[in-house]
């Protein structure tokens, strides 16, 4: 049987009409039959050319569904997304959610998101649009928006000072907080040079952007980065994201000298 | 050809769940494909629907927002009944109770008052189908008076195929906003302007006050209320003036194009322009941007509709030669409905004979103040549905008093429901299956999502109901076996009314939706590809085209009216949900208060308010209490309430001081100008 690494497994994502593959258990099947699964994407959220073995836990189905297409081969272990670090522990890949506050309108949708996402109460701010003016500007107005959010700081202050050791730095680089042991005390809210955490009244504990942990361990998305209306949020490795807005700038920049 | 290649999306839901179901948003005309999970019938997550071609798997606040309203505290449980609005309410155990009633008070106004003393009011909110009903009910029941904000005007309705789909903006060379703010009140639409603009495209934005929209356009100015339209005659007259239109269009569609620009000739662009409040330069600029920068795709508010000199904006479009263009034409949003008769087959067989014209929101208005002339309101009851009273009816309010009955259908506890003598619990649009027409004149069959609770139900449940207790049953034949109304088969019938939307089918519709397939109206069979929607449109008659309105003889504004009462009061311009209308609710931050009331910084400082304080807003009718919030994005002549107040001109102070001094102050500083 053949075997397959992440990178490969990605080209048959179906998006091409061609093959779609995905792999669970480190067995990779073929569902190009499927019917429930056109253009590589099943229900609207499980992406083909992956691994889904985390995915197909939540489904409303069990392997018996998998069984029923063909066996191809093998996923040989997801090596990209970890890399050496100081000492024998493996470390995961980074990633980073990308503001471009230029796209934004300030139409709150990602503070929508995050709210049923999590399950807030109206109130907490996990997301926060800072407004910018209007202010004047020769004989025009100006206004702009800032959406602000943790920052996942590398060194973050909310983590040193919490006293009960909810507050966490995960190995990805996402600081939350473990609402089974957090205490609602707000030493955090004060620690933090930005006033990120916040309360959630409803539980007595603290609300702030987890980085949608749960989410991206399925290889999805944050809530309000697929939302938003206007793409000023976005997601990706490091580099995915950086090469991304290099990408747009330079097209539109080129955009600009061309006739129209 | 050089382009980009957005990152790829990973879409998906993490919570368990055991249904999902698509669907299309329906809190606005954009239409936003999206998939509820549910878990046990509850709905656990939203999230966009990926291969939507118009949304993209984005959504907005709204269109994630509105399942915690689904379980709202404020929901109206059970129907309610009072024998007036000062006494307390009764509960019914079930809606049977309550029809009986209505319909027993409703013989009773009708045997003294005549049928033509009932006005309907329909919100978006209460669904196409109490829409429909309340048509079909009102032409058995012999009233010609039924409202629908989004029916004004009825001219467009009639033709004008030529606005375009959303993602067709990437094609113009300019977009010009008049009025609008999509960015508030569309975000998903405005997505694709935003897009165009990093393609090159032109922003240009027109509104009374400075919007989140504006502080994106490339270029903008603040006009004076309800002044939009004419902008519209100026931006006109200029372009004339310059021949910058298609001789060859005017005349190949327009009837009298002769005497047409012989208007735009004599138009007194003076007193157009003074009317708006802006500068000479500002206006030629635009006309000069518009020339320059061609298609320009036109997109207006609805509230332009309820002014004069609307059409202007067709006219604009056809004579410019951008209407039916890719990246051109006129896109009035909020404006995506075919005009559906669907009485005529009652009429046909001698039933009643009650005129086939649309009653409008501005002839409500005049009939209402017949009771001003002494004679009493000619109207004696009204069913109405959403928060009419604080929305389309907000003029209307000091007649609800001397009624003898009003009936209200609708999801909340708001105020209309609390000055009503009967009240029905409806059902919101993710509990009933609905019929749907976007801004891009898509056509949706969209399922419902959850079951509704016991008490909750559709508006053709109620005329329905109606219906078969004053005798009409026979009309509304759409029944399943268990004796409830068939939604389907009653919108397959609504479609089959008219010859642009007859085509359809709800076997076609289903498909469409399963497989995020833009269907359009007026239905083209042919529609593989993208290019014949466009082409195969029905090719327009001659038209009518909007003349120049004669300027120098309408009186701007009631002098005494500016003369007491020197502020402009705006509100938001959207027809919303009955339960929150205030679309800032993000930005501004500033719950609890019931009304809030922007000042331009330099007004409230000459009056000596600050942001959070008290102040009266006082009108010719009215005094009511809101919190100051100063934001310099209204102008100086203005102000901005959060809510309808029921006024267009006030006077403002703090809470306290008297109305005299401000008065003087206001003049002074407005006189400045």
């Amino acid at each position: 049987m053949k075997t397959y690494m992440a990178q490969d497994l990605e080209k048959f994502d179906g998006s091409d009409g061609g093959q779609v593959l995905v792999a669970v258990n480190g067995k990779v099947y073929d569902v190009s039959k499927s019917n429930r699964w056109g253009k590589g994407l099943h229900m609207n959220m499980h992406g083909a050319g992956r691994d889904l073995t985390q995915e197909i836990r939540s489904a409303p189905h069990g392997l018996d569904m998998l069984e029923r297409t063909e066996l191809v081969g093998s996923l040989i272990e997801f090596q990209e997304n970890y890399s050496e670090s100081s000492g024998s522990v493996m470390q995961k890949h980074k990633n980073a959610l990308l503001i471009d506050a230029s796209l934004c309108i300030g139409c709150g949708a990602c503070q929508a998101a995050c709210t049923l996402e999590h399950e807030l109460p109206e109130g907490p701010l996990t997301f926060r649009i800072i407004r910018l003016g209007p202010i004047e500007n020769a004989d025009n107005l100006s206004m702009s928006f800032m959406p602000t959010t943790c920052f996942h700081c590398d060194k973050p202050a909310c983590v040193a000072e919490c006293p009960t050791g909810a507050m966490q730095k995960r190995e990805d680089g996402i600081v939350f907080s473990d609402l089974e042991i957090c205490i609602g005390c707000q030493t955090c809210s004060i620690a933090c040079p930005y006033g990120i955490p916040v309360l959630n009244p409803a539980i007595g504990k603290i609300a702030k952007c987890d980085g949608c942990k749960e989410r991206v361990e399925l290889g999805m998305w944050p809530a309000c980065a697929l939302i938003c209306p206007t793409g000023a949020i976005t997601f990706g490795s490091c580099q995915t994201v950086v090469q991304d807005r290099q990408h747009r700038e330079a097209v539109r920049l080129l955009r600009m000298v061309q006739i129209r | 050809m050089i382009d980009y290649l957005p990152l790829k999306r990973f879409p998906g839901s993490r919570k368990p769940y055991d249904d999902a179901v698509n669907s299309v948003c329906q809190e606005c005309g954009v239409g936003c494909g999206f998939v509820a999970y549910l878990e046990q019938g509850r709905i656990v997550d939203i999230q966009g629907e990926e291969g939507h071609p118009i949304s993209r798997g984005r959504l907005c606040a709204r269109g994630v927002s509105f399942s915690g309203l689904l379980n709202s505290y404020e929901r109206l449980e059970k129907p309610i009944y009072r024998k007036s609005p000062k006494h307390d309410p009764e509960e019914f155990e079930n809606w049977e109770t309550g029809l009986d009633l209505l319909a027993e008070r409703l013989k009773r106004t009708r045997d003294i008052n005549g049928p033509e003393a009932l006005l309907i009011g329909c919100d978006p909110e209460a669904g196409l189908d109490f829409y429909y009903g309340a048509k079909r009910f009102a032409e058995l029941w012999g009233t010609p008076y039924v409202i629908n904000p989004l029916d004004e005007p009825p001219r467009i309705h009639e033709r004008s195929f030529s606005n375009s789909l959303c993602y067709e903006w990437l094609n113009s060379a300019c977009i010009l906003l008049v009025g609008a703010d999509p960015a508030s009140t569309h975000p998903v639409a405005f997505g694709w302007i935003l897009e165009a603009q990093r393609r090159g495209t032109k922003i240009a934005v027109v509104d009374t006050r400075f919007t989140a929209t504006m502080s994106k356009a490339d270029f903008a100015f603040t006009i004076r209320p309800e002044s939009e339209n004419a902008v519209g005659m100026a931006l006109m007259k200029i372009l004339v003036n310059q021949e910058s239109y298609r001789t060859d269009l005017i005349q190949e569609r327009f009837l009298d194009s002769d005497s047409w620009l012989e208007s735009f000739e004599r138009m007194d662009i003076a007193t157009a322009i003074e009317l708006t409040g802006v500068s000479n330069q500002k206006i030629e600029e635009l006309a000069r941007l518009m020339v320059k920068t061609q298609p320009v795709q036109l997109i207006t508010s609805k509230m332009l509709a309820f002014l004069k000199g609307y059409g202007i904006w067709e006219t604009m479009v056809e004579a410019m030669g951008w209407s039916r263009v890719t990246g051109g034409g006129w896109y009035p949003l909020d404006s995506g409905r075919p005009l559906i008769d669907v009485g005529k087959d009652i009429r046909s067989s001698g039933k009643s004979d009650s005129s086939t014209t649309i009653f409008g929101y501005s002839d409500a208005k005049n009939l209402m103040a017949k009771a001003d002339s002494g004679h009493g309101a000619p109207i004696k009851a009204v069913i109405c549905s959403g928060n009419c009273i604080d929305d389309y009816f907000a003029p209307l309010e000091r007649y609800f008093d001397s009624l003898e009955l009003v009936a209200y259908f609708g999801a909340f506890q708001n105020q209309t429901c609390s000055i009503s003598h009967l009240a029905f619990p409806a059902a919101l649009w993710p509990e009933r299956d609905n019929l749907y027409f976007t801004n891009d004149r898509v056509v949706c069959w969209a399922k419902k999502i959850v079951s509704p609770k016991h008490n909750f139900r559709s508006g053709l449940y109620f005329w329905m109901g109606l219906a078969d207790r004053l005798g009409f049953g026979e009309h509304f034949p759409w029944k399943t076996d268990q004796n409830q109304p068939d939604h389907r088969a009653f919108c397959n019938w609504v479609l089959s009314q008219s010859p642009l939307t007859s085509a359809f089918n709800m076997d076609l519709l289903e498909s469409g939706s399963a497989d995020a397939r833009l269907i359009t109206w007026p239905y083209v069979a042919d529609d593989s590809q993208e290019d014949q929607r466009l082409k195969s449109l029905p090719v327009p008659r001659q038209m009518e085209p909007t003349f120049a309105l004669p300027f120098g003889e309408i009186p701007d504004k009631d002098p005494d009216d500016s003369y007491s009462f020197p502020l402009d009061l705006e509100f938001p311009s959207v027809i919303s949900r009955s339960l929150v209308p205030d679309f800032e609710q993000y930005s501004s931050q500033r719950p609890g208060a019931t009304y809030n009331l922007q000042l331009n910084p330099e007004t409230a400082e000459s009056l000596g308010i600050n942001t959070g304080d008290i102040i009266y807003v006082h009108g010719a009718r009215k005094i009511v209490e809101a919190v100051a919030w100063i934001n310099r994005a209204t102008p100086r002549g203005m102000v901005y309430s959060n809510r309808p107040i029921g006024e267009n001109r006030v006077l403002v102070y703090r809470k306290g001081e008297s109305s005299e001094a401000a008065l003087s102050i206001l003049k002074e500083l407005l006189a400045l100008k």
